[in-house]
């Protein structure tokens, strides 16, 4: 059958080139807009397995990209980020994809897959249809590159903070413990992967009450090392759908803050509690002021088989906060221990990928990997 | 405990093992927590590549985008442009249109035969969906078995995880969705996000 699809395939390519040959309608490209002063270089670009489908009176395009690109600069590469957009598509939405946790030496390629899925109707207007642009490059040293217009910095640095933290983390147990206390903790790690996860859906431009709808209040954890605290805050609630936040917070350290994030759990009736999203705000807050940060949006809320799960009560805690000066702050594993929060919070991607070397390649080879990356 | 390989778990959720494998492995999974995890999320993995599989060729040459990509980060955006202009021979349409044809019509009838009515049934559902969100007008960020998505008026963009990677998704009242996923393999963490502006 495997033989099939692929003489299938090789057929559809054949049958599309030839239909395209006899269409005036050949507009339909992929940019790739790389600055030419630019940390990275494009090896080679290779789409293989696209593909397009009809599906009743639209079009369905899998755009699967493999980019390989070189590391033209001098410093490691910890992390990339490239930004998609289709105006014709969706005008006013964009994706982007950032690859984390790199350590690409100066000369050295790796490879970036972007698969897209763009529905459209048969009918269109000209023009590009996708248009991928390399948003940002995040260094070892922590210095950035790029016009940053998605806030990759910041994306890529809390990220690379956390990992790090993660690894403090594992490193000090076995340094501590031993190799068993290590063992014993990556144990406990992998049972809380297993717990269910929440999935959500945003919805903006609707601001209709729904019917039954009822303000619930946040409940907060504060974090004795947050520059930021939680003051009060609500949102209205009808099922499994919270819509808008409002959130009162308080700036207590010296320094102003331009982006703050505050995590948001929800509980079930059946006592579940789970990460529903985030309530962020990038205005500029001073120190000691205080902020109102209210949003519009609609968040539904169902389990993985697609049920919904209705909120009964709501929790917020601070959980990234960016001053003015470019620093970002995120909690302490120490603050991360409370027991809900373990229940809740999914673990972080460094955790995640630490415990699955200990998986696939066992203890002692998660010890190496925690040897190597603390001597960096 | 030994734990079977990864290659064996998804053998496994296929039921490819035969019978004393799938036997072995099946009691193993329902008492390990470190295995029943990660054949769910297999499974998941399967349940989504059936939905993604199959579809009937249409208009796109995907050799000349591979190309006009290439020209256009070589070149510029304008040459990128030029290597798109279809390179139409006249002489070759005739014998062009009647085997283009000919392969259309065995496609669809090949396909047709080899996905069955209810394979079409399932194709044409989500235009019903996106009709349904046009109605609304809503911009909405969602995450899928796919992967995570924006969709307004039924029009969709959608961005997909590489194959078998377990998605965690958080939303941003600010107007993203995230998805984080991990290549176990190469141990690469990748991030997606979709926004509304």
């Amino acid at each position: 059958m495997f033989m099939w699809n692929r003489i299938g395939f090789g057929v559809f390519v054949a049958t599309a080139a030839l239909a395209q040959a006899q269409s005036p309608e050949s507009q339909s490209s992929i940019k790739v807009n790389l600055p030419p002063d630019a940390p990275v270089s494009l090896l080679s670009a290779d789409m293989g397995e696209s593909r397009a489908a009809e599906r009743g009176g639209a079009l369905v395009l899998h755009l699967n990209t493999a980019l390989v690109l070189r590391n033209s600069g001098s410093r490691r590469i910890r992390g990339i980020t490239w930004m998609v957009q289709s105006q014709e598509v969706t005008p006013g939405g964009r994706a982007s994809v950032t690859k984390a946790s790199l350590d690409v030496a100066p000369g050295e390629t790796f490879p970036v897959r972007v698969d897209l899925r763009l529905l459209r109707p048969l009918t269109r207007a000209g023009g590009s249809m996708v248009e991928m642009s390399l948003d940002g490059v995040l260094f070892d040293d922590l210095t950035f590159y790029g016009p940053n217009r998605l806030d990759s910095r910041r994306v890529m640095l809390a990220f690379e903070m956390e990992a790090q933290r993660e690894r403090r983390h594992f490193f000090h147990v076995y340094q501590s413990q031993g190799a068993e206390g290590l063992r014993r903790e990556v144990i406990a790690s992998i049972d809380r992967q297993g717990a269910p996860r929440l999935d959500v859906q945003l919805a903006r431009g609707r601001a209709t009450a729904a019917s039954g709808e009822r303000e619930v209040q946040f409940a907060f954890l504060r974090f004795p090392e947050a520059p930021v605290e939680p003051v009060s805050g609500m949102a209205f609630v009808s099922g499994a759908e919270a819509r808008a936040p409002r959130v009162e917070v308080s700036n207590r350290s010296s320094r102003p803050v331009r982006y703050l994030e505050l995590s948001w759990l929800v509980k079930d009736g059946r006592g579940h509690e789970f990460l529903a999203g985030t309530v962020p705000s990038k205005a500029i807050l001073a120190p000691g002021q205080k902020l109102e940060v209210l949003e519009q949006s609609s968040l539904r809320f169902q389990d993985s088989k697609g049920a919904p799960v209705p909120v009964e009560s709501m929790t917020g805690f601070v959980s990234q906060v960016e001053f003015s000066d470019g620093a970002v702050w995120i909690p302490n594993r120490g603050s991360l221990t409370d027991a809900r929060l373990q229940r809740a919070l999914a673990p972080s991607a460094e955790e995640q990928r630490l415990t699955s070397v200990y998986r696939k390649k066992g203890l002692n080879a998660l010890v190496d990997e925690l040897k190597r990356l603390s001597a960096r | 405990m030994t734990h079977p390989s990864r290659e064996q778990l998804a053998l496994f959720v296929g039921r490819d093992l035969g019978w004393w494998g799938n036997r072995t492995v099946g009691r193993h999974v329902a008492a390990c927590k470190d295995c029943g995890p990660e054949v769910r999320a297999l499974e998941r993995a399967r349940a989504a590549a059936r939905v993604e599989a199959g579809g009937i060729p249409s208009e796109v040459n995907w050799d000349r985008l591979a190309a006009e990509m290439k020209a256009n980060i070589r070149l510029g955006v304008a040459a990128g442009e030029c290597v798109s202009l279809p390179q139409v021979n006249p002489l070759a349409h005739s014998w062009r249109a009647t085997v283009a044809l000919a392969t259309v019509v065995l496609v669809v009838v090949g396909g047709w035969w080899w996905r069955g009515p209810g394979e079409s049934q399932r194709a044409a559902a989500p235009r019903v969906s996106h009709d349904q969100e046009a109605v609304r007008q809503e911009v909405i960020l969602k995450a899928t078995l796919g992967g995570i998505g924006v969709e307004r008026g039924g029009l969709a963009l959608a961005i997909a995880p590489e194959k078998g990677q377990e998605r965690i998704a958080t939303a941003s009242t600010l107007g993203s969705l995230r998805a984080r996923y991990l290549d176990e393999n190469t141990g690469q963490v990748t991030i997606h996000h979709v926004y509304v502006e």
